[in-house]
């Protein structure tokens, strides 16, 4: 239960349901980061570095994550499914 | 016939000139598509069409000039739109590097944004939120913005203002708006008009 009274709880209902996929887009989004961490984590091992990481994901700036584990983990599984979605 | 004779190099040099004109603009046309220059274009485009939007991080910089959401004018971007998705297709990107891929998903995905503003989610026609930013939000960001107050800026401003009847006219021929929406926008302006001591 989160704490909210009507008024707020309606109009963040109506705000969300005017920008379809916003909201969701919060929750895919740390699930996205958090899958590409633990793939870098698996495959530098020992070499793995969270700041290298951190600093790799901000310099490139508001791209989607699927094309970012791309271009930094060579991995374009994500970008084929989604693709393959896309058809 | 003296005439002529002086004016024959002056011919052939014409001709020259001509031909070699015609060979540079038939190669010019005949060149492939780059995806840098497909880039360069949907920016420079996108940054005349894009909407104006609430979102607290500025994504690119608006271009200046009067905006239009006429339905002719949003006919016309999705002709832009599909032209630029043809030359998407015919990029041959098989045997790119993965980081020029990469870019070039990206364009994909830019213009996927564009044809979801057009025709998935069309806020244009259901959402009364959405000329409250093309007019109101237009005009905030042109204040808002950090010094110098050129006047250029000033001017870019004045046409901001001068345009809000406009749009708000196309507004009402364009929206089909659902009541909730509706009343979301009312509440945003209502607030906003709390907030200047109801002086708007």
């Amino acid at each position: 239960m989160v704490p909210m009274d009507r008024k707020s709880a309606e109009t963040d209902a109506t705000d969300y349901a005017a920008s379809p996929g916003l909201g969701i887009a919060y929750e895919i989004g740390k699930l996205q980061i958090e899958r590409m961490l633990a793939r870098r984590r698996l495959q530098q091992g020992a070499e793995f570095n969270l700041r290298e990481f951190q600093d790799q994901v901000w310099m490139n700036g508001n791209v989607p994550f699927s094309l970012l584990q791309w271009e930094l983990l060579g991995l374009d599984d994500e970008v084929k499914r989604a693709n393959e979605l896309a058809q | 016939m003296e005439l002529c004779y002086a004016a024959q190099p002056m011919l052939q040099s014409f001709l020259a000139v001509l031909l070699l004109l015609l060979c540079t603009l038939s190669s010019a046309q005949s060149m492939p598509d780059s995806l840098e220059q497909l880039s360069s274009d949907f920016c420079t485009w996108r940054a005349r069409y894009r909407p104006f939007t609430f979102d607290d991080v500025p994504r690119m910089e608006h271009a200046g000039g009067v905006r239009d959401w006429s339905e002719e004018t949003v006919a016309r971007q999705r002709l832009d739109l599909a032209a630029f998705e043809r030359r998407w297709k015919e990029l041959h990107s098989e045997n790119w590097p993965v980081a020029k891929k990469v870019d070039c998903q990206l364009v994909a995905s830019a213009l996927a944004r564009v044809r979801w503003e057009l025709d998935v989610y069309p806020r244009w026609r259901l959402d009364p939120m959405f000329y409250v930013e093309q007019t109101v939000v237009a005009l905030q960001e042109g204040l808002m913005a950090p010094p110098p107050f050129s006047a250029e800026r000033a001017h870019e401003i004045v046409v901001r203002a001068e345009n809000i009847p406009a749009i708000l006219l196309q507004a009402r021929s364009n929206l089909k708006p659902v009541q909730a929406f509706a009343g979301l926008a009312i509440g945003f302006l209502l607030r906003r008009n709390d907030d200047a001591g109801g002086s708007l």
